[in-house]
C-alpha cells in the first residue's frame, strides 16, 4: 500500500499537473510565453510522475488529460491522447532497462522523451487535423523545455525529499 | 536518482484488462470523433460545461496579470494613439457627410426596388470567456449556449465582420471556431468582380488562404471579400477580409476582425 509520504508527493505533483493544464489552456494574449511554459511544465511533470511515481491509475490520468488537451487545443481527439498513452506504455515496457540507468542517464532519457512527445504531437496534428508542422513552434517548445527542465527537476527532487 | 516504482499488488490479468480497456476507449473516442457521434459531442459538452470554469478559476491570477500588462501597454501608447485618433476623427467627419448623403439616396433606391433592408437576425450577444487559440486550433469560448437559442454552425460576427461559427454548444456555453483555423473553410466572393472561392485559415494563424477559386480567375490585391452564402452556413454579404497577396493559384487575405481583441461577439442567423 501507499505510505503517507508517497501520497503527499503524488498529490503535490498532481496539483502541479492540474495547475499547469489550467494555465496552458487559457490563452493569455500578452503573456503567451507563460502559456507555453506551463504547457511544457505539464509534459515534464507527467513524464516525471510516470518515471518516479508509476502507478496504473496514471493510465487513466493520462487518458483524461489527453482527452482534455485534445478537446481544448484541437476540438478533436487523438494527438495528445495517443502520445500520452504511448508514453506510459513505452515506460512500462522499458522500465526493467530504466532501472539500471544512473541519474544522469535518466535525466537524458526524460529530455529525450519530452522532445519526442512534442515532435510526435505536432506530426499527428499535421497528419490527422491539417495543422501544419511549424518548425518555429517546435523550436520554441524545445527551447523552453531546455530552459525550465533543470530547475523543474531540481524542484521535484526537493519534493521527493519531503 | 534511482527509480522508485511503487504500485498496488494487482494481478497481471487485471492490469492487462485495464490497459486494453483504456486503449479500446481511446480508439473508440478517436474513431467517433471522426464520425461525429453523439457520445463524443456529449464528452465535449461536459468538458466545456464543467472543466472550463475550473481551469479559468485556477488561471485567474495570470489573467489579471495579463490584463494589467495590457493596460500598462495601452497607457504607454496613449499620447501617440491620441494623435492618430484626432487625425482619424477629421477623416471620418468627411466620410460621415458622404455616408449621410449615400444613406438617403440608398433608402430612396431601396424603396423604388422594393428591397429588404437587412438579412440578419440577432440571436444573442455574448462575451468571450476564455481562449484556446494558443498552439494549434483557433477556438474561443463564449458565455451563451443552447438555452439562449444557439445551435451548431451558427454565424458569429462583431462590428468589424465575420468571426467564425459556433461549435459544440452546451446549455450555457459554446465554442467558436475562428476563421483563422486551418479547418475552418468558407465560401466567399470578391465585391468588385464576384470571383467565387473557398478560403481557410493559413499556417501563420493570421491570414486566410484560398483553397479553391471558381473558374481559376485571379482576384486583385486590395479586393474585398464577403461571404457568398452558397454553402448555406454563413449568410451572404458578411465582411470577411481584404486580399493582400496573390500568387499563381492562391490568394491571401487579411481578416477585418482583429482576433486578438475580441471581447464581445454577436451570434446571428439569416432572416
Amino acid at each position: 500500500m501507499f505510505s503517507n509520504k508517497f501520497l503527499t508527493k503524488t498529490i503535490i505533483l498532481n496539483f502541479i499537473l492540474f495547475f499547469s493544464f489550467s494555465i496552458s489552456t487559457n490563452y493569455l494574449i500578452n503573456l503567451k510565453i507563460i502559456n507555453l511554459t506551463f504547457y511544457v511544465l505539464f509534459h515534464i511533470t507527467l513524464i516525471y510522475l510516470i518515471f518516479y511515481y508509476y502507478h496504473y491509475s496514471l493510465l487513466f490520468l493520462s487518458f483524461i488529460y489527453g482527452v482534455l488537451y485534445d478537446y481544448y487545443l484541437f476540438n478533436n481527439f487523438a494527438p495528445h491522447l495517443i502520445c500520452f498513452l504511448l508514453l506510459i506504455i513505452s515506460i512500462m515496457v522499458l522500465k526493467k532497462n530504466l532501472f539500471n540507468l544512473n541519474s544522469l542517464n535518466i535525466t537524458f532519457v526524460i529530455i529525450f522523451y519530452i522532445f519526442l512527445i512534442f515532435i510526435f504531437e505536432t506530426i499527428l496534428a499535421s497528419i490527422l487535423y491539417n495543422y501544419s508542422f511549424d518548425y518555429k513552434k517546435i523550436f520554441n517548445l524545445l527551447l523552453i523545455s531546455l530552459i525550465i527542465f533543470f530547475p523543474t527537476i531540481y524542484f521535484f527532487s526537493k519534493i521527493d525529499n519531503l | 536518482m534511482a527509480i522508485k516504482i511503487k504500485s498496488f499488488d494487482i494481478s497481471k490479468a487485471f492490469k492487462n484488462i485495464l490497459i486494453s480497456f483504456v486503449f479500446i476507449l481511446s480508439f473508440l473516442l478517436i474513431f467517433f470523433s471522426k464520425t461525429d457521434y453523439f457520445i463524443v459531442n456529449k464528452v465535449k459538452t461536459l468538458s466545456n460545461e464543467y472543466v472550463s470554469p475550473i481551469t479559468k478559476f485556477v488561471s485567474f491570477p495570470f489573467i489579471v496579470v495579463s490584463n494589467i500588462n495590457s493596460s500598462i501597454q495601452d497607457f504607454q501608447n496613449l499620447k501617440q494613439q491620441n494623435l492618430v485618433l484626432k487625425e482619424e476623427v477629421i477623416r471620418l467627419k468627411k466620410w460621415q457627410i458622404l455616408a449621410i448623403q449615400n444613406s438617403t439616396e440608398n433608402k430612396v433606391l431601396k424603396k423604388l426596388l422594393n428591397a429588404s433592408d437587412n438579412n440578419l437576425n440577432l440571436v444573442k450577444t455574448a462575451s468571450v470567456m476564455s481562449r484556446n487559440d494558443i498552439l494549434y486550433g483557433k477556438i474561443i469560448n463564449i458565455n451563451a449556449g443552447t438555452k439562449d437559442g444557439l445551435v451548431d454552425q451558427m454565424t458569429v460576427v462583431n462590428h468589424r465582420g465575420l468571426i467564425g461559427r459556433v461549435i459544440d454548444p452546451s446549455l450555457n456555453k459554446s465554442r467558436v471556431l475562428l476563421l483563422t483555423d486551418p479547418n475552418s473553410s468558407l465560401s466567399v466572393k470578391t465585391v468588385s468582380d464576384e470571383i467565387f472561392s473557398l478560403i481557410q485559415g493559413s499556417d501563420d494563424g493570421v491570414h486566410l488562404v484560398s483553397s479553391f477559386i471558381k473558374n481559376e480567375k485571379t482576384p486583385k490585391v486590395g479586393d474585398l471579400l464577403v461571404t457568398s452564402g452558397t454553402a448555406q452556413i454563413f449568410p451572404p454579404d458578411l465582411l470577411v477580409g481584404k486580399i493582400t497577396k496573390v500568387t499563381n493559384n492562391k490568394f491571401y487575405a487579411l481578416p477585418f476582425v482583429d482576433f486578438n481583441n475580441i471581447d464581445y461577439v454577436q451570434i446571428v442567423n439569416s432572416k
